[in-house]
């Protein structure tokens, strides 16, 4: 009597897994400003706190008041390489999107376009050499060079025993002087993740 | 009606135990060097949620078999989260398996074919020129092993991984991380590695960067154990000039999990009982050396630094005695239904019995488009473009195949990589 139970009860079990799966996809829109930690890795809300902290940190510090100073107009800023160098594939190119936007947009600094960018425009303009009406051409030659390059790197240590691990992730970037190499803006972010993972899954 | 629903699940679940056998002809077609019949065939198979991972897993190897990189990339990217979720344990799927079939798990990768996909993603990523991508597969090698499997992978397979880390490492001119992934790779080695010999470039590395660093007694350990001709050929590559090549060769397939039944007749009562278990079927297409050819003339052997049929053997052997006892257990579970539906209907009785046996099948799924063996060349050579060619040798030395390796570029500033895999076409 109790194994038939059981096998009654089992086989439902095993039949209402198989059918878990089924089912059409839900979809809810939400802000972008939301925090959503799913798997515990690097995600929006990541990339979010890293610019917020760095665009303020930048915007406050005296190197772009000391370049006005010295130099008398606003300092041209070129993104360089920032470095992962952490265990996770992490798309530097959000925050580091987010800072130029902020920059751009206080009107206190100019950034130009980095080495990946501008190759397509200076074959757009060797075109316009050959094709473009004369007057509407754009002269070679002409590109503002950068007064500094801002470059960094993102480092992770990681704690881990079975199902839990304790992710520690620091984000660092610099501003260097095309100059003479000073380096005149350290910014740094860091972040600290408990992740506990289910010991069980449906 | 219990055994009616047993019956109903058995039917259902039991499909999926197959999975395994539809993977054949896209075996057959990588075997035959049809990687895009392969992938067509692939995207035709619908093996449910259950055997997600194994999709995508399959589906990288597939896409990079076909020269679509980032293809591959996203592929394997996607099948990373869907491995990690597998570590947490399913209790239903437990059941099923105790219960039903074996094949009602979702597909868990070995620990080999779980650092194969680090491998494989790094080689992704190192063909595209983005070190530091391969850096971040390196990190995540690491943390798996250290973090699932106690810092060593239990059927070995795990020494090339720690030796590709370093060269990650080094070429990232992380001298220090690259001597600790080395010291790892020999430990490895030393445990339970899958090929006989210790690389040589291995030796070469150790000695090279312990010199480097002035940790003389480890040097003196290391130059005692590889000799004083390793010593000297190690001194010599650190006042090597020129770039440098490396071409991690990936030939054959690994072998592929076949079913061996046993099927008994109880002449007492007349029922059918009968054990699935995976045998392992070698397969052909592996070379034993890549030769590297410019104009005609060898430049540089391989060696082989991991040898992935011997990692499935152990990894099998290690499963055996829990397939066994599931599959009695099953046995017995699915009998006791039978005779409790033989209470009502003889012919459910018999007709579950039947079902029962027919679908008690061996869970033949398995990673089977990796390579067999993997192969290691590294050398120096002159800055500017250089025509290779890639040739395979047998078993006696003899010319088996050849490939192309195209026009390279070799450049002071840091290594290239070439990632080929063979499979006799």
């Amino acid at each position: 009597m109790m194994f038939k139970r059981i096998s009654g009860i089992l086989a439902v079990v095993v039949m209402c897994a198989g059918l878990a799966a089924c089912g059409s996809p839900r979809v809810a829109r939400i802000d972008p400003g939301t925090t959503t930690d799913l798997s515990g890795r690097w995600n929006d809300t990541d990339s979010r706190l890293v610019s917020e902290e760095m665009i303020s940190d930048m915007l406050s510090r005296p190197w772009i008041e000391s370049h006005r100073a010295s130099e008398g107009n606003r300092p041209a800023v070129i993104v360089g390489n920032v470095r992962n160098l952490s265990h996770e594939h992490i798309n530097t190119q959000t925050f580091v999107k987010d800072m130029e936007r902020a920059l751009i947009n206080s009107g206190r600094a100019d950034f130009v376009a980095s080495r990946a960018e501008r190759d397509p425009v200076r074959d757009e303009r060797k075109d316009q050499d050959t094709h473009s009406r004369a007057d509407t051409r754009n002269a070679m030659g002409q590109e503002l060079g950068a007064d500094y390059m801002l470059s960094g790197s993102i480092n992770t240590i990681v704690d881990a025993e079975g199902r839990r691990q304790v992710v520690f992730y620091q984000i660092d970037l610099e501003l260097i002087s095309m100059k003479d190499n000073r380096k005149v803006w350290l910014g740094q972010k860091k972040i600290k993740k408990d992740i506990t993972g289910s010991s069980f899954r449906p | 009606m219990r055994s009616a629903a047993m019956l109903a699940a058995l039917l259902v679940l039991g499909g999926c135990a197959t999975y395994g056998n539809a993977l054949r002809d896209i075996d057959i077609a990588v075997q035959q060097g049809r990687p895009a019949d392969a992938l067509a065939k692939l995207e035709t198979l619908d093996g449910g949620i259950r055997n997600e991972a194994l999709y995508y897993i399959n589906k990288g190897v597939l896409l990079r078999m076909n020269g679509d990189i980032p293809g591959s990339i996203a592929a394997f990217e996607a099948a990373k989260p869907l491995v990690g979720f597998q570590e947490a344990m399913s209790i239903s799927e437990t059941i099923g398996q105790f219960s039903l079939a074996e094949g009602t798990t979702s597909y868990q990768p070995r620990a080999f074919e779980r650092l194969q996909l680090h491998v494989l993603q790094a080689l992704n990523q190192l063909e595209r020129g983005d070190w530091d991508a391969a850096r971040v597969e390196a990190t995540q090698m690491n943390l798996l092993l250290d973090r699932v499997y106690g810092g060593a992978a239990p059927q070995g397979g795990d020494a090339f991984p720690r030796y590709l880390s370093g060269i990650v490492f080094e070429g990232l001119g992380e001298d220090d991380n690259a001597l600790i992934a080395y010291r790892k790779a020999l430990q490895a080695y030393d445990r339970n590695g899958t090929v006989r010999q210790l690389p040589e470039d291995l030796e070469k590395r150790l000695l090279l960067l312990t010199a480097r660093f002035g940790l003389q007694d480890e040097y003196e350990t290391f130059a005692k154990r590889f000799g004083a001709k390793r010593a000297a050929q190690a001194k010599a590559l650190a006042e090597t000039g020129g770039g440098e090549l490396i071409v991690v060769g990936m030939t054959g397939l690994v072998p592929r999990r076949h079913e061996v039944t046993a099927l008994h007749q109880d002449f007492t009562s007349g029922k059918f009982y009968r054990i699935s278990l995976p045998a392992l079927r070698q397969r052909s297409g592996s070379a034993n050396r890549i030769v590297l050819v410019e104009g005609g003339n060898e430049i540089a052997r391989s060696e082989m630094v991991e040898d992935l049929s011997v990692a499935a053997q152990r990894a099998l052997d290690d499963e055996l005695p829990g397939l066994i006892a599931r599959s009695i257990a099953r046995n017995v579970i699915k009998n006791r239904v039978a005779n409790e539906a033989g209470e009502n209907s003889q012919g459910l009785e018999f007709l579950f019995n039947i079902a029962s046996a027919v679908l008690e099948n061996a869970d033949t799924r398995s990673w089977s488009t990796l390579p067999d063996r993997l192969h290691l060349l590294r050398v120096n050579l002159p800055e500017g473009a250089h025509e290779l060619n890639l040739e395979f040798a047998g078993v006696g030395g003899g010319s088996i195949g050849s490939k192309p390796a195209g026009t390279i570029n070799i450049s002071r500033k840091r290594p290239v990589i070439i990632a080929t895999q063979w499979t006799g076409y």
